[in-house]
């Protein structure tokens, strides 16, 4: 069993909502990454996402492009991320995704990319601007280095798509809160429960919600519907408040993320 | 597409908005590895010297993109025979890139 299945299947076990964190790569500087990975890990993170930056995020915010512009800023390519994960890796269990874009994997070579970050520790990839019906090049150079391969759902997604999305996923399946870009939100989309039973409806993998998740009603909100949710611009927010101490930010927020309030509705 | 040795998407300028982007649509990447079509470049000064010639000439105020086949036709015509025909696209109006070319060539 991947290390991703294992979390998600322990998770399941205990009712627990899996809290995936997301960090930019070299954000705020180029070696940050390990000491934030460990810092999340031991603050609650259930698995942690690790976005190599790209200079053209499309599927990103303004937090996620402005942590990526001053990643690529200080130096960080898909060579030195790997670096990173090793080094993250050295410091905990919890299963480490890469979020990255198609380029810069294509850049470093689909099987190379793939060989490499499941060597550094790496237990899964997410691709935004890979759609499933492309996809089977690296579904074949995942598969062979035991890479899970996560893809998206949206509340814009046809029903056909759902089920293609969910036939081509493995670990879990990435479920988009709203209709827009990344970005810290006030509010979930309603549309998002919908989304959630259709893509029960093709798979029995985790369904972990993402895109605007910033506070504990969101966490609250979406227990016993979801497996899990990615928690990414929030966080890189409250990095960006007090940058100079970024592993206490991390556990901060993550710490208080976990705390439950009142228990609010969708919508 | 314009990239760096990592995969980062390069910046690019032209003087013609259509054109400011770095990357191509797959049709033309397939065309130029199938070598059934050739691709060239030209400069903003010779797409706005040809913008300002067909205007002249021909009274057709071509967009700046369409300009930009224009500057290659007009010496790859000089080079061929008179019954030979050569075929230019005016893909688009030059009305919407007056404000371009009067900043460019000082009106």
């Amino acid at each position: 069993m991947s290390r991703i299945a294992a979390t998600f299947a322990r998770l399941r076990a205990e009712r627990r909502l899996a809290v995936i964190a997301y960090l930019t790569v070299g954000y705020p500087r180029p070696d940050a990454t390990p000491s934030l990975v460990e810092a999340a890990a031991r603050s609650g993170a259930d698995a942690i996402e690790l976005g190599i930056p790209f200079s053209d995020p499309l599927a990103d915010g303004r937090t996620i492009q402005a942590t990526s512009q001053v990643a690529l800023k200080g130096g960080m390519t898909v060579a030195r991320a790997l670096e990173a994960a090793r080094a993250a890796r050295a410091t905990t269990d919890v299963p480490l995704l890469f979020m990255t874009y198609l380029n810069p994997i294509l850049a470093f070579g689909l099987e190379r990319f793939c060989r490499a970050a499941s060597d550094a520790g790496i237990d899964g990839l997410i691709v935004p601007d890979l759609p499933p019906t492309e996809s089977a090049d690296l579904r074949r150079a995942a598969d062979a280095t035991k890479l899970d391969l996560v893809f998206f759902v949206a509340p814009t997604s046809s029903e056909v798509g759902i089920e293609a999305a969910c036939r081509a996923a493995t670990g879990f399946v990435y479920g988009i809160a709203v209709t827009g870009v990344t970005g810290a939100r006030a509010h979930l989309d309603e549309g998002v429960l919908p989304l959630i039973a259709s893509v029960r409806r093709h798979t029995t993998l985790p369904v972990v919600v993402g895109f605007g998740i910033s506070k504990p009603e969101h966490l609250a909100a979406l227990e016993g519907l979801a497996d899990g949710v990615i928690v990414a611009s929030a966080l890189l927010d409250a990095i960006a408040r007090s940058p100079q101490d970024p592993a206490t930010q991390v556990s901060r927020f993550l710490r208080e993320l976990r705390s439950v309030g009142p228990r609010h509705t969708v919508g | 597409m314009a990239r760096s040795a990592t995969g980062q998407v390069l910046p690019t300028h032209s003087g013609s908005a259509g054109l400011d982007y770095p990357g191509v649509g797959p049709e033309h990447a397939f065309l130029n590895d199938q070598h059934r079509a050739e691709y060239v470049s030209v400069t903003d000064e010779q797409a706005l010297a040809a913008f300002h010639q067909t205007s002249r000439l021909e009274g057709i105020i071509a967009a700046l993109e369409s300009s930009h086949a224009i500057a290659h036709a007009m010496p790859l015509a000089a080079e061929l025979a008179a019954k030979d025909i050569v075929l230019v696209n005016l893909s688009g109006r030059g009305d919407k890139d007056l404000d371009i070319v009067r900043g460019s060539s000082g009106g």
